[in-house]
């Protein structure tokens, strides 16, 4: 979900040769989340193996990241930690609309309704435990960096980003703005031609690039004044907003009177949550110094061992991707840092 | 108070173009003496030392010492659009932009708006180079387009009398020979070698069109430094090697 600020930031496409040679802090939940709606069958079951159990996330992390490592892009991803009291709320609601997704991709297949049913299938995607540990499993056989956030995945990649230890943050959600992160790359995992839902028609999606430096200044506010203008709109922490303000008004409203608390004091707005509570969880997060990020040559026996002999990935296919990571991982290990000679 | 002229765009032309890909955004100085730009590349495998004397430009005015804070990439996008034009550049301070204006038949103006930059002082590694070979920069240039038909990486290599350029690929190889009495200066304590990602020389060699000459420095599996100089500017890179595994 995360706060809707498209309509406010200017998002430039890029090429993926633009980004070769950069680090990347990927939002990891954020990507599985993408992978397990848009990998699917075309009545809307997820890719499974010969026991049922998904593999949707598992095809997308591998699959799309030996593409990304491809170009020259070097990817951390960074997994949730536990989330702060406040997100409860999205997270509870997030689950009944999950429940009700299912309920209805269910009923459309039950009636034949495919390309319905895709669409509620995609909403009803919905991650267990395993998944997740399959998924670092997964990136660590690969020799992909994992990183765990204490808390917020998102504003750990903003942290690592904004000490410049990575270029960018990478996700579908603008949050890694508020969280402070100067660059933010999008659909970097799901880059490529997407069907329309309900049309018969296809899209090509492109990465790109939001700065946040620029954003501000085109906007002409702070970054403390654009974290008040998303608690208007509706956050992850407060996903309701304020009643009848979209991005439009509250970008208005910021301009007008400054900051969040003038507006509530001089539109006499009831307001259920807490300001300072949500300034805080964006403009001071919980982060954590304490990770490891190298790229490391793939382990091809145990990738293989796990996605083709226990979860029935081709075997040839997955072959011929892991020779490719394995010679772009040894030609990126070869290039010494100067800081050697420090 | 900062502008500065300059007749012939072409020095800052090239010399942007050979940078931006690699560092994308940096503190330019500016002092009365000229413009100086000291960055790394985000990986730090390349650093630049960028000196445009005063004297490279027909008009050049600072009140007082000043950074600014640039981004390359856009700069460049815009210098390619200097064709042949004189270039004026005034900093207006007020609202934080780099006045661009090429002028011919027409005056063109660009806003360039400036960036925060950190102003840490770069580390410079210290280095002992057994080899210093200066040749013309198209000998340079040609051996590296010469090596990027073959592979993606290349080895820079002397011995007492030749210096050579060589790439190896999966089809195939090329050797490039300079002689010692082809160079302008040979100082070769002992023979070396280091390999270089071809991907920064490609970008470095841009520098070549505007430069005089370019003095290698060269050791064994250590960064090459390259200086490409003329009268009035100097560009140097350091790059760190590639080092054969396994």
């Amino acid at each position: 979900m995360g706060v809707q600020l498209a309509e406010l930031v200017n998002a430039k496409e890029i090429d993926f040769q633009a980004l070769s040679g950069k680090k990347i802090a990927i939002d990891a939940m954020n990507s599985l989340y993408q992978f397990l709606s848009i990998i699917r069958q075309p009545d809307g079951t997820p890719l499974m193996d010969s026991q049922g159990r998904i593999t949707s996330h598992l095809s997308g992390l591998f699959y799309r990241n030996v593409n990304l490592i491809e170009f020259g892009i070097k990817p951390v991803y960074v997994f949730d930690g536990k989330p702060p009291k406040l997100k409860g709320a999205v997270v509870e609601e997030r689950s009944e609309l999950r429940d009700e997704a299912q309920r209805k991709w269910l009923e459309a297949v039950s009636k034949g309704r495919l390309e319905e049913a895709r669409i509620f299938a995609q909403q009803s995607s919905r991650f267990t435990e395993e998944m997740i540990e399959d998924s670092k499993k997964l990136l660590k056989y690969m020799g992909v960096p994992v990183v765990q956030a204490p808390s917020e995945g998102e504003a750990q990649a903003a942290y690592m980003a904004a000490k410049g230890e990575v270029w960018a943050t990478g996700s579908q959600d603008y949050d890694s703005l508020l969280f402070g992160s100067p660059r933010l790359a999008k659909n970097l995992t799901i880059s490529g031609r997407r069907k329309i839902p309900r049309k018969q028609a296809y899209i090509e999606i492109k990465p790109e690039l939001i700065s946040l430096e620029e954003t501000l200044r085109e906007l002409e506010l702070t970054r403390a004044q654009l974290v008040d203008l998303s608690i208007l709109i509706g956050t992850d922490y407060n996903p309701k907003g304020v009643e009848g303000i979209g991005p439009k008004k509250a970008y208005a409203l910021i301009k007008e009177f400054g900051d969040l608390k003038t507006i509530v004091r001089e539109k006499k707005i009831d307001i259920n949550f807490d300001i300072d509570e949500i300034r805080e969880l964006f403009l001071n997060p919980e982060v954590t110094d304490e990770y490891k990020i190298n790229w490391e040559l793939p382990n091809k026996d145990k990738t293989i061992e796990f996605l083709c002999t226990e979860r029935d990935f081709s075997l040839d296919r997955v072959k011929k991707a892991l020779d490719k990571l394995e010679n772009k991982t040894k030609e990126v290990k070869s290039q010494s840092s100067l800081e050697k000679w420090f | 108070m900062f502008k500065a002229r300059l007749a012939d765009p072409k020095i800052l032309k090239y010399s942007i173009d050979a940078v931006s890909n690699m560092i994308d955004e940096a503190g330019v100085s500016v002092t009365k003496d000229g413009l100086r730009l000291k960055a790394m590349d985000p990986a730090h495998v390349a650093l630049v030392d960028l000196e445009l004397k005063k004297e490279a430009f027909d008009e050049f005015e600072v009140e007082e010492p000043l950074v600014l804070g640039i981004d390359l990439e856009r700069l460049n996008t815009i210098l390619k659009r200097a064709g042949t034009d004189q270039i004026l550049i005034q900093l207006d301070s007020e609202n934080n932009v780099l006045k661009i204006r090429f002028k011919n038949s027409s005056t063109r103006t660009f806003d360039l708006p400036l960036i925060e930059v950190s102003e840490e002082e770069l580390k410079v590694p210290n280095l002992d180079f057994p080899s210093q070979i200066e040749i013309p920069p198209k000998i340079l240039s040609e051996s590296i387009k010469d090596a990027e038909i073959v592979s993606d990486h290349v080895t820079l290599m002397v011995d007492e009398e030749n210096l050579f350029i060589s790439a190896k690929g999966d089809l195939g190889n090329v050797e490039v020979k300079v002689p010692k009495d082809e160079a302008k200066s040979f100082e070769v304590s002992k023979s070396c070698r280091s390999m270089f990602s071809l991907e920064y020389l490609k970008d470095m060699i841009k520098a070549s069109d505007i430069a005089d000459s370019v003095k290698i420095y060269l050791g064994d599996n250590i960064p090459v430094r390259m200086d490409f100089t003329t009268e009035n500017a100097r560009l140097s890179f350091l790059l760190a090697p590639r080092i054969e595994s396994e």
